[in-house]
């Protein structure tokens, strides 16, 4: 179809729209409702309104967008009491569906006529893309006094947020950042991929008129360096499995089932609530937590290997849930404990005696939601009666597989062989258990076997005796 | 159940951004941005954004105030009234209509300011009557009239962006006029050269092509000799010059006296990039200079900016769409206040006081007898009340104790006065110092116009009541009037007041409130009412008939630095305050952006000085000296200093000369000698 058409027939449904519009808001003013929220033109100029009368509904319009979730927010909160018609758009009902969700507004006694958006209206408004745009902010900052759940950080440093890699992108960071807040040496780094400055976007000075140290330079970027050495040893460590592929468990469906990880950052005081496990449906507390072990690991449709460590870090999860909030209760579904270490079982033992975590054999094969509360409820096997049973908890933590992080292209540059599941190859296991195929270069820690930390630190220093040998013998 | 939005005018810049005003039971609860403004587009800055915020501050005044034994007491309207009627009565009695001013204010509506000069000219009998466009474009107002007959912006913000060249020279444009900022950046964008003259790094220099920064006070010799170049190599509009100007001959003569080589000695600039600029400029299609303060506030301010009206009619850039000469007017309704006539020499439109025709037309239309005489300016009533010839002033809505130079002077000047009558929204500095204070209202509580710097006028809307006892001031000034038997005040609302405006001022002839309601965009001149208003002025002939070339000689800043004072002071404002403060001051969201003041400093001075990053150091110049935080920059030149004005803690106007400009009056804010010492207080 030609565009010209296109255009036309498009302005005909606009009239059309309109009308039904008009019709619709009629009717609810004669059906009760005390005002029609719309859109209105008046001195030559369009904006919100509270239509009260049927004659000031011919002069309502539909464009352009205005935010009119604010409006009705305050309009409702204004007049509790009263019935009001929206003429909305499918965006301003998705953000009121969010503020009622955040507990700042209740949508009993709306009513809402929808508008169907223009593809023009669509493309302008870019829906998919992300709202925020720093090219057109001016700084007012008003938006960061109207958000009630604080999402929009104070903006003048640097105007750039990024979801936040420490913390699972649970928080948002900025371009310019600390690592992590242990991070050794403790200076700010700054993000060539989103930083506007750098990737010369804008002139953006935020950071440089904050910084009282004049350490702020522009103009560098990254080197590459060549350096000779005698021997690498590859300590890469791990990354995590991705575990929405096991979609009995429903996470990234569920909201309230997270993975082991994003717990461990929900309960550390330098995480994304400040240490304050709250859940992500509703931020409430939860006092009864369930834990999944093996997602993802000792599973032959995922990865056939034990990870090692979920046992006890579920263990001190637990532990540390209990200590944030006194009478919590955990439970642990397991396949079997593997408390492999001097004084692991007796950490198990304690764990049941003193913070109130018990354990369960058996594989839970689903988890569905009670729409109520958003709880999750777990089906499984109890093995040692052989009953099919539910449990209904407030939150899922599931311990997920880990998987060594070392891609097939460092491989290849470094010129060693990995073995089936991706662990650097070692293949004189038993007389020299850190070297790799190549020789010259050996590996240590998760990248070599599953390992918990101290075991992983036991290796380092084996691999630096390795090098030490290796290159005092030249 | 009363909800609103009311679409009005910002009461901050000139750019004249239209927002809503949104009322839930007569309480503003914020800004809304009119997205389909044409100026704004619906993203005003951060000023018009939070512009709500201090209509409700618990300081606003809320009724009359007399002072008694040194404080102030609340009083009633009544005694109020009676109070200023009997003692501005007396006065003029005892010492004649002369040794009364009035201060109008370029932050009140076109209603308001008309009825000031009214009462002023009218009732009390005095042309003694001005505001602070003296302290901006006084300089504008008379250099443009007298070369191309009308002393306004030539064209409108819009066509800012269709521009292929533009000129910004003494213009902060991004952090004082965002929205025409905005609009150099998208013409940019689209593929024009850029050149900016000015001798600090304001935000828009990152975008230049071409940056010149030349010392304060060089503007002339820089023009000079941009158009030297111009000249040499051929550019300039040769039928242009022939058919719509005069008095080229002369100044082709005396721009050969400006070779590249001396201008840039007295300059400083580089002659490449001097070089440049002419190239750009000359050969630019459509060429648009912006000015601001930068150009005006100086002793050679009218030589200034007729070095800029040269420049444009060399090369035939006026008359056509995205050209011509552009002064960004620095307040909201500055433009107006100056349009209706509320300058000592002229009436509304400006009508000369000392023409017999027009004065004859106003004391028909009045009704009385008026005084032939130009009255004092801002500069001069200051001068008069000190020495003893003005014994009362009238302020309304202006802080001179702040704004003014020599705050010192000022301060002695208002002290000595037998009488002053402040009329405001807050008690500001300068209302500490009156006899009667006179709670006026906000533009949130009053229904009026304000014309914008492209002269644009538009319509002031009341969202709410007025706040306390408070008044709009045009009701104050007609019942005071009437108190004081004028005739011809018995006004029932604004819109009457405007009627009376467009009957005796040809420019708004055309322009009423049901025009402007019915969303027309109405740029005057507007001389009728089928007229659609004016977007580019000079369009087939200039308004005086030709454009008039004058031959400007560089002369040096009235005060330089010498040994004693080796630094020159300019001055100037930030994004995030307004002026004096009086009103930004009070928003908490741009008081947390900008919470004081500072000097800025070139490092290599700062290093001489051995001053650090954020130290409390000393400026102090012939007539005052503050403490301030130093702010250690490479955005400045060496040997200049420069400081923002908003703040009465370290207030830059207690340094500032009183040296004015010989024809407009405009004192000299951009130059003065200071002394800048390590130690203050807490350094």
């Amino acid at each position: 179809m030609a565009k010209k058409e296109t255009t036309v027939i498009a302005e005909a449904e606009k009239v059309l729209d309109r009308e039904r519009i008009e019709k619709e808001a009629e009717k609810a003013l004669e059906e009760g409702y005390d005002g029609i929220i719309g859109l209105r033109r008046r001195w030559g100029h369009v904006s919100p309104y509270l239509f009260t009368s049927k004659k000031e509904l011919k002069e309502l319009e539909l464009e352009p967008r205005y935010n009119l979730a604010t409006f009705v927010r305050q309009i409702k909160n204004k007049w509790p009491d009263k019935k009001f018609a929206v003429v909305s758009r499918g965006c301003d009902e998705r953000a009121l569906d969010k503020l009622e969700e955040l507990g700042v507004l209740s949508k009993e006694g709306l009513a809402f006529i929808g508008i169907t958006c223009s593809m023009e209206q669509a493309e302008e408004c870019n829906c998919e893309k992300p709202i925020y745009n720093t090219f057109d902010c001016t700084g007012c900052w008003k938006c960061i006094e109207k958000c009630e759940k604080d999402a929009v950080t104070r903006m003048n440093v640097c105007p750039i947020l990024v979801p936040d890699e420490f913390n699972i992108g649970l928080s948002h960071r900025k371009a310019i950042y600390l690592t992590f807040p242990q991070a050794v040496p403790k200076k700010n780094i700054r993000d060539a991929e989103h930083c506007l400055r750098i990737t010369e976007k804008l002139e953006c000075k935020g950071c440089e008129n904050a910084c009282e140290a004049n350490a702020i330079v522009h103009d560098m970027t990254d080197e590459i360096l060549d350096i000779d050495v005698g021997a690498i040893i590859v300590a890469t460590g791990l990354d995590f499995y991705d575990v929405s592929k096991l979609e009995e468990y429903g996470y990234g469906r569920i909201k309230n089932v997270v993975t082991a990880i994003e717990n461990e950052r929900l309960t550390a005081a330098s995480g994304p609530t400040m240490g304050e496990l709250k859940r992500p449906s509703d931020g409430k507390i939860p006092h009864n937590i369930a834990f999944i072990q093996c997602v993802g690991s000792r599973d032959f449709r995922y990865l056939p290997y034990c990870s090692a460590v979920c046992c006890m870090h579920a263990t001190k999860e637990a532990m540390m849930a209990y200590e944030h909030e006194p009478g919590t209760k955990s439970t642990v579904f397991y396949m079997d404990m593997r408390a492999v270490g001097k004084r692991f079982q007796e950490y198990i033992a304690r764990a049941k005696d003193e913070y109130n975590v018990s354990y369960v054999r058996g594989r839970p094969g689903r988890i569905e939601v009670d729409p109520k509360n958003d709880n999750p409820i777990i089906w499984y096997e109890d093995t040692t009666t052989g009953e099919i049973k539910s449990f209904e908890t407030e939150l899922v933590v599931l311990s997920q597989a880990m998987i060594p992080q070392i891609t097939k292209e460092l491989a290849e540059i470094l010129g060693i062989e990995l073995d089936e599941n991706g662990f650097v190859k070692a293949p004189e296991k038993m007389s020299h258990p850190l070297d790799t195929t190549k020789p010259g270069i050996f590996a240590c820690g998760y990248v070599h076997s599953p390992r918990d930390i101290p075991d992983s630190v036991t290796q380092a220093s084996g691999a630096a005796g390795r090098v030490a040998e290796s290159l005092g013998r030249r | 159940m009363n909800s609103d939005f009311v679409l009005t005018v910002c009461p901050f810049c000139g750019c004249g951004c239209q927002f809503y005003l949104q009322v839930l039971d007569n309480e503003i609860t914020g800004v809304v941005p009119c997205k389909t403004d044409e100026i704004s587009e619906g993203k005003p800055c951060i000023k018009g954004r939070n512009a709500a915020d201090f209509i409700n501050h618990p300081d606003r005044l809320k009724s009359p105030l007399a002072k008694r034994n040194g404080k102030f007491e609340p009083i009633s309207w009544d005694e109020a009234l009676d109070l200023v009627s009997k003692r501005l009565s007396e006065i003029r009695e005892k010492h004649g209509p002369d040794s009364i001013g009035f201060l109008s204010s370029a932050k009140c509506t076109n209603e308001e300011n008309f009825l000031m000069m009214k009462f002023a000219r009218a009732v009390i009998g005095t042309n003694n009557v001005d505001h602070c466009a003296r302290l901006c474009h006084a300089s504008t107002v008379l250099g443009l009239a007298k070369a191309f007959g009308s002393g306004a912006m030539t064209n409108s913000i819009p066509e800012v962006e269709g521009a292929d060249c533009i000129f910004v020279i003494g213009s902060n444009t991004i952090e004082q006029h965002p929205l025409i900022g905005s609009r150099v950046l998208r013409a940019k964008e689209k593929g024009a050269k850029l050149i900016v003259a000015d001798p600090r790094r304001t935000p828009i220099v990152q975008f230049a092509d071409v940056y010149l920064p030349h010392k304060p006070g060089t503007d002339v010799c820089l023009l000079n000799g941009i158009m030297n170049l111009i000249l040499s190599r051929n550019l300039a509009d040769k039928d242009f010059i022939a058919q719509q100007t005069e008095g080229f001959t002369a100044l082709e003569k005396k721009v050969k006296e400006y070779p590249p080589e001396r201008v840039c000695e007295i300059t400083g600039v580089d002659q490449a990039a001097l070089e440049e600029a002419a190239r750009i400029y000359g050969e630019a299609e459509r060429a648009s200079i912006l000015y601001a303060m930068g150009i005006t506030q100086h002793t050679t301010g009218t030589d200034n900016v007729e070095s800029c009206a040269n420049l444009a009619m060399l090369t035939g850039n006026v008359g056509r769409e995205s050209t011509g000469v552009n002064p960004l007017r620095g307040q909201n309704n500055v433009q107006g206040a100056c349009d209706m006539g509320a300058l000592p020499n002229v009436y509304s439109g400006y009508q000369s006081v000392t023409d017999r025709t027009a004065r004859a037309k106003f004391e028909k239309a009045w009704g009385v007898k008026l005084p032939d005489n130009v009255g004092l300016t801002v500069t001069e009533m200051t001068d008069a009340a000190l020495t003893g010839s003005l014994k009362a002033m009238y302020i309304m809505g202006e802080n001179p104790l702040l704004s003014d130079p020599d705050i010192n002077h000022v301060k002695k000047a208002l002290s000595s006065l037998d009488f002053l009558v402040v009329q405001d929204i807050f008690l500001s500095e300068t209302a500490q110092f009156a006899h009667v204070v006179l709670p006026g209202c906000s533009f949130a509580e009053k229904e009026g116009t304000f014309t914008a710097t492209d002269r644009r006028v538009q319509r002031v809307r009341k969202a709410i009541e007025p706040i306390g006892d408070s008044k709009p001031d045009w009701l104050i000034i007609g019942e005071l009037a009437k108190k004081m038997g004028g005739k011809g005040f018995d006004y029932e609302s604004a819109e009457e007041i405007m009627k009376e405006i467009a009957k005796v001022t040809p420019s708004y002839a055309g322009i009423s409130y049901d025009r402007l309601d019915s969303g027309e965009v109405l740029a005057w001149p507007c001389p009728s009412k089928e007229h659609p208003g004016t977007k580019f002025l000079h369009g087939e002939t200039f308004a005086r008939g030709k454009g008039h070339f004058f031959a400007v000689d560089y002369k040096e800043p009235a005060e330089l630095p010498d040994k004693e004072y080796p630094f020159t002071l300019t001055t100037g404002r930030l994004m995030f305050q307004y002026h004096t403060g009086t009103m930004t001051r009070r928003v908490p969201a741009l008081e947390r952006e900008l919470p004081t003041g500072f000097v800025e400093l070139n490092s290599e001075d700062a290093k001489k000085l051995s001053i650090a990053q954020g130290e409390k150091v000393k400026v102090k110049s012939r007539r005052g000296e503050i403490e301030i935080k130093a702010l250690v920059t490479d955005g400045i030149r060496p040997g200049v200093v420069f400081i923002p004005f908003h703040f009465v803690e370290c207030a830059a106007n207690e340094l500032t000369s009183r040296n004015i400009d010989p024809e407009a009056k405009i004192p000299e804010f951009k130059v003065c000698a200071v002394k800048v010492s390590k130690g203050g207080k807490h350094g």
